[in-house]
C-alpha cells in the first residue's frame, strides 16, 4: 500500500527520545512541583551571545530582531529564583545523574568517568538564560528490540524548557513551571529501517525507560525528535512529536515530501535554471492594488502595509504542482515566508483567484516584464520584513536545486510535517562554570549496575500473575501514569485488582474520549474513590458517574461527589428495611405470582438501590425475604 | 613545547607525553574503547585524574587517566580566524561620553572552541555588541582598570576619580563607569564625595548576571546609563541598574544612598529611604525629582580624592567584645562608623573602649544595622551616654556610606576637628533632611 519502498528511496531514520524523570526535585533547584497554577508574570529579552568569529547564528539573529518581548508565568512552587535566571544553578540533582546511568546501562552504554555540564545556546525564549544545560553521561551502547539491534549515539541529561503558553507576533508566553525538570535523552544512531519499524522501536525505547520506575508517565512527559533523510537529501529533523502513535504516518509523509523534492531538483534542472536565477529584487507594486476587493490584502492597505511582487523564472505551473497528497512547493515557500513574519502570501498557480483579478494579474506579469513560462510571488506585510522574507524565499529555491535542505519541522495534529525553522548552524555550547564536573567513580557504577530493572516483557508477566490480569490489562496499566497508585491499591485494599486496572484505564481513557481533562485526577482522588469503595460506603456501579462528576469539575473530591449524586450506600439494615417495604407494597402481585414475581420486584428495588448497593446483595436478600414471605403466606 | 594549561600531576605528565596541547583534535583509546575530540583546558582548582575533550556534537567529557591506554594527536590545533569589527560611524550631533572600564565585564564573547569568555571592551567591540548606544551618544571607551570589585580598595578610588576628572576635563559630556556589583555602592559614594559639584553627570553601571548569557542585563543596564548620563539634568554621581526582574526599566540611584540588597537578582541595587532619580524605560527617561544641583552650575567643582584607609565599619551584636575597639584604636587606626541597633545603641561595657578611642583622637560614628530610617541618639538614656562621650550621630547616612565618607574626610581634612565638621556637612545628597513613607514600593516597576 505503501507510495515508496524504503530501501528503494534509501531511508534513513534516527530517532532522539526525550523522557521526563521522576525524580523528588528539578534538575539544577530544589524546586519539587512540576506543574502548576501561575500567580506571578516577569517579562525578559534575549540577545545571542558574540562567538569569537564575531558570527551569530542566522536563525538566532532573526528571532532577536523580532524584538520579542518574552513573558514569564510564575508559579509560587514551581519556580525558584533559578528558574528566573535571578541565582545561579544549585548543584545537580544526584537523583537525575543516578536514573539516567540506570537507562544508559541498561542499553549497554559506558559512562563517562567524568560529567560536564554545557550550556546550548538556545534564544527563542524557552530557556530564561538563553541556554539550556545538558550534559552527557554515557556514549555507545544498543537498544535490542523483538527483531533488531539499534545502536545508541549517547544519552544524555538536561533541563526541560519552558512551557509554551502562547506565541504571537511580537509576544511570547511560558510557563516556568517545567522549565529545569530533568529530561534523560537517547540519541540512537540513525538506521535504514521502515516506518513502521521506527515506531516499534519508539515504543520498545519507551518500555526500557518505564521499566525503571524512575520516569514520569502520561500524555507530555515523552517527546520524540526524529531525524529523516533519503538518498541525495539532507537531514530533516522533527522536532517534539508526543504521540508515539503517530511516528509512522509523519515518517511516511515526510518520506514522500523528500521524495518529491528530489524529483523537483530534476524538473529545475529540465527546465534549464540554475540557483542564481533566483537573486531578484521585488518590486512594490501596492499601488496596482489600490481599488482591490480582496479582503486579506484590504486589510493589509488599510494598515499602511506593502505588496510585493517577486519574479520567479520559469516556475509557473512548479508552485501547486502535488505529486502526493499535501506536498506542494508553494507551502514550502509560504512557511519560510511565515518564518520571517509574513503570512500573505499568494503565487502565480493559485492566482488569479483569492480576490486577485485576472487583469490585475496581468498589470503584475507586465510590470515585471514576465513571459508564460515565468511565475511570481505576492507577499503582503512591513517593508523591513517583506524584504528579509523575499530574500529567504528565494535563498530556499536556490536550495532545492539540491534537493532536501536541512531543516527543523514539527508534526502536525493529522501525521504531517511544517516547517519551523532553518536548521541551526553546530550547536553552540560552552561550559557551564557554575557547575564544577562530577566525578563518577568505579564504584557508583557498579552499584547501579545492580538497579538495572529487569526486562519490561518480564515485567508485565509477574503483573498478569500477581495481580490476575489479562495481559491487555497489564500492559495497559504498568505503562500508565497510574501505576504507583495502582500497586497501593491493589496490595492494601480488597478490591479486585481488575476492577482498579480497568477504571483506571479504560475507564479514564473513555471519559478522556468524551472530552473530559483526565489530567486533573490525581492519585489522591483515586485512592479515596476505592477506599470509599473498598468500605462498602459506595458501590463500584457508581464508579464512572463519580469520575465523571470530578472530571467535569462539578465536585473537588469524591466525597463531594457522593453527597451530589445522592449516593451514599445502603447499609445492610436500611437494604433490608427497603426490601420489606417494597414486598408489602406488593402483596397483591406476589401473592397472584408467586415466586416468579421475584424479577418485578428486584427491578423496583434496584430503581432505589441502583449505585448504592451491589446487586448481588440485593437479589440474594429479596430472595431469602420473598421465600420467608411465600413459606409464611402458605402457613 | 606543549600547552597544556590547567592540568597538573599525572594528567599533566600523560598529556606532556603524549605531546598534545589544548585545543589539538585527539583520539583517545580507553579500554572502554575510543573518543575523538579537541583538548580542553582544565580548571585549576579540579583534580589531576581526568582529561577533558569536546566531542564533535559540542559536549566536554572528562576521561579518567587511570582508564587511558594512549593518547594519538590527529590534527593540530588551527589559530582562529578573528574577525575585528568595524569602525562605527559616530554622529557628530550627539553628546560625548566616556566609558571607564575598571573590570566590571558589560560585554564579553564566547569561545566556543574552548569555553573561553573574553570581556570586551574597545569603542568597536562595544558598538558590535551593543549597537544601542549609538543612538544616545558618541561613544569612547577608556580602558583603566581590570580587577573585581572585591579587590578594589581606596588606593583605587582615587586612580578612577582622577581618570574622571582628566575626562571631564577633556570635554565629555558624561562619564560612565563600568564597575562590578559587590562594591559598586562604596565607589559611588567614594567618587560623589570627591568630586562634589561635578559640571557632567557620572554613572557606575555593572551586571548581576554574566555577559556570557543572552539573559545578561549587562546591555541593558549599559543602554539605561548611556541614555541617562545624557539626558539627566543633573550633577552628580549615579549608579545605573535593573529596576525590577523585568528587563524593562534602569533605575538611576544616588551615589550615596544606593545599597547591593541581594546577592543575585538584577534588581538588587535599590535607594534606602528615597525614590531613585530617574527611571530609563522604552527608551526615555524619566527624571522623578527637582530637588539635585544641576550640571553645569555655577557651583565650584571641587576634587578631593584623598582617602584614609585606617577607618573601620563595624557591626555590633549581642555579646559584642570591647576588646575588639581596643585593639582598633592600639592599632593606630583614625576612625570607627558603627552599625548599631536601633535608632543607634551599643552595650554598656563598650562605652568605656569608646571613650578611650575618642580621647585619642578617632572620629567615632554612629550609623544603624536596620539599614532602613535614621538614628536618633536622645530618645533612651543609651544614646544620650554615647553623644556624650562624643560619639558622632550619623542621621540617615547608609553604614557603608558613612565609612567612606569619614575615610574621605580623613583622608583630605587638615584635621580631625575639620574631618567632624565634614561628616556633619551634606555633601553630596548622603543625608535626606526627611524620611518620607514608604517610598520601598516605588521598586515594584515593570
Ligand atoms: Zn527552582
Amino acid at each position: 500500500m505503501s507510495l515508496f519502498e524504503p530501501e528503494e528511496i534509501g531511508l534513513k531514520v534516527g530517532l532522539e527520545i526525550h523522557q521526563q524523570l521522576n525524580t523528588p526535585t528539578k534538575l539544577f533547584c530544589r524546586c519539587k512541583k512540576f506543574e502548576d497554577s501561575f500567580v506571578n508574570t516577569m517579562y525578559r529579552t534575549l540577545r545571542p551571545t558574540q562567538s569569537e568569529l564575531g558570527k551569530i547564528d542566522p536563525a538566532a539573529r532573526f528571532e532577536f530582531e523580532k524584538n520579542l518581548r518574552i513573558k514569564y508565568e510564575i508559579g509560587e512552587n514551581s519556580s525558584c529564583l533559578v528558574e528566573l535566571d535571578d541565582e545561579p544553578p544549585h548543584s545537580i540533582s544526584m537523583e537525575a545523574v543516578k536514573t539516567s546511568l540506570i537507562i544508559g546501562l541498561a542499553l549497554s552504554s559506558n559512562p563517562i568517568n567524568e560529567l560536564h555540564v554545557m550550556r546550548k545556546i538556545v534564544i527563542d525564549g524557552s530557556n530564561t538564560t538563553g541556554f539550556q544545560r545538558t550534559l552527557v553521561v554515557s556514549t555507545g551502547g544498543e537498544l535490542k528490540t523483538s527483531n533488531r539491534s539499534v545502536p545508541v549515539q549517547a544519552i544524555f541529561l538536561e533541563e526541560d524548557a519552558a512551557r509554551l503558553l502562547g506565541d504571537s507576533k511580537n509576544k511570547r508566553n511560558y510557563g516556568l513551571d517545567r522549565l529545569g525538570v530533568p529530561l534523560v535523552e537517547v540519541a540512537l544512531a540513525p538506521v535504514t529501517t521502515t516506518p513502521k519499524e521506527v515506531q516499534e522501536i519508539a515504543y520498545a525505547l519507551g518500555r526500557l525507560m518505564r521499566s525503571t520506575r524512575l520516569v514520569s508517565r502520561g500524555l507530555g512527559t515523552i517527546r520524540q525528535d526524529v531525524n529523516i533523510s533519503i538518498f541525495d537529501g539532507k537531514v530533516v529533523e522533527v522536532k517534539g512529536v508526543q504521540r508515539l502513535d503517530l511516528l509512522e504516518k509523519i515518517i511516511n509523509f515526510e518520506a514522500l515530501r523528500q521524495k518529491s523534492l528530489i524529483n523537483l531538483k530534476d524538473e529545475l534542472i529540465n527546465r534549464g535554471l540554475i540557483p542564481e536565477d533566483f537573486q531578484n529584487k521585488p518590486s512594490d507594486i501596492t499601488a496596482l492594488f489600490q481599488k482591490n476587493n480582496n479582503t486579506i490584502l484590504k486589510k493589509v492597505l488599510k494598515k499602511d502595509m506593502k505588496i510585493y511582487a517577486v519574479k520567479l523564472k520559469k516556475l509557473s505551473g512548479i508552485l501547486s504542482f502535488e505529486e502526493f497528497s499535501d506536498v506542494r512547493f508553494g507551502r514550502e515557500l509560504a512557511d519560510v515566508a511565515r518564518f520571517y513574519g509574513i503570512s500573505g502570501l499568494l503565487h502565480s498557480d493559485e492566482i488569479p483567484g483569492h480576490g486577485v483579478t485576472s487583469i490585475e494579474v496581468k498589470k503584475i506579469r507586465q510590470k515585471l516584464h514576465l513571459n508564460e513560462l515565468d511565475g511570481f510571488l505576492l507577499l503582503s506585510g512591513e517593508k523591513g520584513k517583506l524584504e528579509k522574507a523575499s530574500e529567504a524565499i528565494q535563498k530556499r529555491i536556490q536550495s532545492a536545486f539540491s534537493g532536501v535542505p536541512a531543516e527543523t519541522r514539527g508534526p502536525t495534529p493529522d501525521g504531517k510535517t511544517r516547517f519551523i525553522r532553518p536548521r541551526p548552524g553546530s550547536a553552540r555550547m560552552y561550559p557551564e562554570t557554575d557547575i564544577p564536573p562530577i566525578t563518577i567513580s568505579s564504584k557508583l557504577v557498579n552499584e547501579l549496575k545492580r538497579n538495572i530493572p529487569r526486562p519490561w516483557e518480564e515485567q508485565i508477566l509477574e503483573y498478569i500473575s500477581k495481580f490476575s490480569l489479562s495481559r491487555k490489562l497489564a500492559i495497559q496499566i504498568y505503562d500508565s501514569s497510574f501505576i504507583d497508585i495502582f500497586e497501593e491499591l491493589a496490595n492494601t485494599t480488597n478490591v479486585p485488582s481488575s476492577l482498579i486496572a480497568a477504571t483506571l484505564t479504560e475507564t479514564v481513557v473513555n471519559l478522556s474520549r468524551a472530552g473530559l481533562d483526565t489530567t486533573i485526577l490525581t492519585a489522591a482522588m483515586v485512592k479515596s474513590l476505592f477506599t470509599t469503595l473498598d468500605n462498602g460506603i459506595v458501590s463500584k456501579e457508581a464508579i464512572p458517574q463519580i469520575l465523571e462528576l470530578i472530571l467535569k469539575r462539578e465536585v473537588k473530591n469524591v466525597e463531594e461527589a457522593i453527597e451530589k449524586i445522592g449516593l451514599t450506600a445502603l447499609t445492610d439494615n436500611k437494604l433490608f428495611v427497603l426490601v420489606k417495604t417494597i414486598i408489602d407494597e406488593n402483596r397483591e402481585l406476589i401473592d397472584e405470582k408467586g415466586i416468579a414475581s421475584f424479577s418485578n420486584l428486584m427491578g423496583q428495588v434496584m430503581s432505589d438501590a441502583r449505585g448504592r448497593v451491589d446487586g448481588k446483595k440485593v437479589s440474594s436478600i429479596l430472595k431469602s425475604e420473598l421465600n420467608k414471605t411465600l413459606s409464611l403466606d402458605n402457613k | 613545547m606543549t600547552d597544556i594549561q590547567g592540568y597538573k600531576g599525572v594528567s599533566y605528565n600523560l598529556l606532556s607525553k603524549s605531546k598534545v596541547s589544548i585545543g589539538d583534535f585527539i583520539d583517545v583509546k580507553t579500554n572502554n574503547g575510543s573518543i575523538q575530540g579537541s583538548l580542553m583546558p582544565r580548571y585549576e582548582y579540579a583534580d589531576d585524574q581526568h582529561i577533558v575533550i569536546k566531542m564533535s556534537n559540542g559536549y566536554n567529557v572528562g576521561l579518567r587517566t587511570k582508564k587511558i591506554i594512549s593518547i594519538k594527536l590527529i590534527t593540530k590545533r588551527s589559530a582562529p580566524s578573528f574577525q575585528p569589527p568595524k569602525t562605527p560611524k559616530l554622529d557628530p550631533k550627539l553628546p560625548k561620553v566616556a566609558i571607564i572600564g575598571t573590570g566590571g565585564t558589560i560585554a564579553s564573547r564566547v569561545d566556543y572552541r574552548t569555553g573561553g569568555v573574553h570581556p570586551q571592551f574597545s569603542t568597536n567591540e562595544l558598538y558590535a555588541i551593543v549597537p544601542e548606544i549609538g543612538k544616545y551618544a558618541q561613544i569612547h571607551t577608556k580602558p583603566l582598570l581590570n580587577i573585581y570589585s572585591e579587590h578594589i580598595n581606596a588606593d583605587h578610588w582615587n586612580i578612577i576619580a582622577e581618570k574622571t576628572v582628566k575626562e571631564i576635563t577633556e570635554g565629555f559630556d558624561g562619564i560612565i563607569i563600568a564597575h562590578g556589583t559587590d562594591t559598586m555602592g562604596y565607589t559611588s559614594a567614594a567618587l560623589s564625595f570627591a568630586l562634589s559639584n561635578s559640571p557632567v553627570p557620572i554613572i557606575l553601571v555593572g551586571s548581576q548576571r554574566s555577559t556570557d548569557r543572552p539573559s545578561s542585563d549587562a546591555a541593558l543596564n549599559l543602554i539605561g546609563a548611556v541614555a541617562s548620563v545624557t539626558r539627566i539634568p543633573f550633577s552628580g554621581v549615579y549608579v545605573a541598574m535593573h529596576g525590577s526582574v523585568n528587563d524593562s526599566t534602569v533605575a538611576i540611584h544616588r551615589g550615596t544612598r544606593v545599597r547591593k540588597n541581594h546577592t543575585s537578582r538584577r534588581d538588587a541595587f535599590q535607594s534606602i529611604d528615597v525614590s531613585p532619580v530617574a527611571f530609563f524605560k522604552d527608551e526615555k527617561v524619566e527624571v522623578l525629582t527637582e530637588d539635585l544641583p544641576l550640571k553645569n552650575s555655577s557651583l565650584q567643582f571641587k576634587v578631593r580624592c584623598q582617602f584614609e584607609k585606617d577607618v573601620a565599619l563595624i557591626k555590633f551584636y549581642p555579646s559584642f567584645n570591647y576588646k575588639l575597639i581596643d585593639h582598633l584604636v592600639d592599632s593606630g587606626y583614625r576612625g570607627i562608623v558603627f552599625e548599631g541597633t536601633g535608632l543607634g545603641h551599643l552595650g554598656e561595657d563598650c562605652y568605656q573602649s569608646i571613650d578611650d578611642a575618642v580621647k585619642k583622637g578617632l572620629l567615632v560614628g554612629m550609623t544603624s544595622q536596620c539599614i532602613w530610617g535614621r538614628v536618633n541618639l536622645t530618645v533612651y538614656d543609651s544614646g544620650r551616654d554615647l553623644l556624650k562621650i562624643g560619639v558622632i550621630p550619623l542621621g540617615d547616612m547608609l553604614p557603608e556610606t558613612a565609612l567612606v565618607k569619614m575615610m574621605w574626610a580623613l583622608g583630605n581634612a587638615q584635621s580631625g576637628k575639620e574631618a567632624e565638621i565634614l561628616m556633619h556637612e551634606n555633601i553630596a545628597g548622603e543625608y535626606l533632611e526627611r524620611s518620607t513613607f514608604e517610598r520601598r514600593k516605588k521598586y515594584e516597576f515593570i
